[in-house]
């Protein structure tokens, strides 16, 4: 719609400028009089075809008087070009405002994905009954583009010593104009949990997987758009192998990656919820 | 003569109508675009809190530590052991309603060191009963952050969005003659990136 108008407002802008040159300018009343010249001179030959003096101004006077005769037309004329050169700012601002209109389109939507949240897990986090050990119960998540919302995958339950525990994710951020156009969006994948007492290395992973899919990314062939779930699964499976090779992922448009843990302390009745960021990393809420 | 007047004053005027419906449109949306573009710079400001060099990396790891503040100028820097072959840097994270996010580097361990034995870092930049890194902020900011770090539960929960205890390390390990920058966004997203030695 707006393209369409764009090119009216071209091609009355061509027919602006074309009527500006020849009335409002000093060299269009040079061309409309030679070009009136030229006419009366070319209509200026008598029977044998020389040119004729007498025929030169006998013709020029008819077509000053004729010129005269309609002089009604031409002011009429003149008034309409005049109300068609009104116009001209009017097309101008018509034409910034639809760009404009674009810009602020396309950067509310480069906002609006940088601000989002998905969810990669929801945790609740307890004492075992002895206070011996902590119980975490996760609950995985990945984004569904068909439903636009985080659907649960999986669920897990885990124990560990300590008094507070760390759930590490591995995050994958994407260049921001990749992020800003919707062409990526930043990635968390659940991998390890480890605590106060406990160090990362002697953890436990929580790298749930699906039919090596993790579980944050596991989606049905309902929830993925225009991929074949083999052709999604093989993409994963892709972007996964590329975490240990820095320069296919840089190549992918992969800004930063890295792990991170978030530490959660036990509370009885306290839900946890992790998101990734579209601007890059984990909150949580 | 009548209609053709009526004709051209009609198109004078829509043409005036025309040009201030799209002029004030145009302010409009021009401050649309003004405002949609802070706020997207803001949400991509990296603000740099710490950076680290991987001085040797043998039995031990020996690291330069240089903290900043939110002006990225150098506030204090520190030289530790750490063993293993990754650096853990653990941080106090709270984000204010305001659109702005508070970090505070507390503890350094690694892999193989759990966070109960590792190295509190909070007293290289909390001298003096003031936090170093939010100083240049301004007196109701810094004020804020001091209280903070000296007893966060006491802050309202008003001006607090959220807040957690965020751990940042690489995922192979870090490389001796390598730097790392540990940053945050305004919405307390936290980010590790590898950089070129300087």
């Amino acid at each position: 719609m707006n393209e369409n108008l764009m090119q009216i407002l071209k091609n009355i802008e061509w027919v602006y400028l074309i009527v500006k040159f020849l009335f409002f300018t000093i060299f269009g009343w040079i061309l409309i009089g030679l070009l009136l010249f030229f006419i009366v001179f070319v209509n200026s030959r008598n029977e044998k075809g020389y040119f004729s003096l007498g025929k030169f101004v006998a013709n020029g006077i008819e077509k000053s008087f004729f010129l005269f005769s309609n002089i009604f037309q031409l002011i009429v004329g003149i008034i309409l070009v005049l109300a068609l050169i009104s116009f001209i700012p009017v097309i101008n601002e018509a034409k910034e405002t639809i760009s404009l209109y674009k810009d602020v389109k396309m950067l509310g939507a480069a906002l609006k994905n940088l601000k989002t949240e998905r969810k990669i897990l929801e945790a609740t986090v307890d004492f075992t009954e002895d206070k011996d050990e902590i119980v975490v119960n996760l609950k995985y998540f990945a984004y569904s583009p068909v439903r636009n919302t985080d659907i649960m995958t999986g669920e897990a339950e885990y124990r560990i010593p300590g008094s507070r525990v760390y759930l590490d994710s591995i995050v994958i951020n994407f260049e921001y104009s990749l992020v800003e156009t919707g062409k990526a969006m930043n990635l968390s994948l659940p991998y390890k949990i480890f605590s106060d007492k406990v160090s990362f290395n002697d953890g436990i992973s929580i790298n749930s997987m699906d039919n090596d899919i993790p579980l944050s990314l596991k989606l049905d062939r309902d929830d993925i758009f225009l991929l074949e779930k083999e052709e999604y699964n093989s993409t994963i499976k892709k972007l996964v192998s590329t975490l240990n090779d820095k320069k296919k992922a840089l190549k992918m448009g992969v800004r930063t990656f890295y792990s991170e843990a978030i530490a959660l302390y036990p509370a009885k009745n306290k839900k946890y919820t992790i998101y990734s960021t579209g601007s890059g990393g984990l909150v949580l809420r | 003569m009548k209609n053709w007047f009526i004709f051209i004053l009609f198109l004078v005027v829509t043409g005036f109508l025309l040009y201030f419906l799209f002029f004030y449109s145009k302010i409009e949306l021009m401050n649309k675009k003004k405002v949609l573009l802070e706020e997207i710079d803001k949400l991509k400001k990296e603000y740099v809190f710490m950076k680290f060099n991987v001085l040797n990396q043998t039995e031990d790891t020996i690291l330069d530590f240089v903290l900043y503040d939110i002006n990225g100028t150098e506030v204090t820097n520190f030289l530790l052991t750490n063993k293993g072959i990754d650096v853990f840097v653990e941080s106090r994270v709270i984000v204010l309603k305001k659109s702005n996010a508070i970090v505070l580097p507390l503890k350094i361990y690694s892999e193989v060191i759990p966070p109960e034995k590792g190295t509190f870092i909070g007293n290289y930049y909390f001298v003096s009963g003031e936090v170093l890194l939010y100083k240049s902020t301004g007196r109701e900011l810094s004020d804020f952050v001091n209280n903070l770090y000296s007893n966060e539960s006491n802050i309202k929960n008003e001006y607090i969005e959220t807040s957690f205890n965020g751990v940042l390390h690489t995922l192979n390990g870090i490389k001796a003659g390598k730097s790392y920058e540990c940053f945050v966004h305004i919405n307390g997203g936290l980010e590790l990136r590898e950089v070129d030695y300087e």
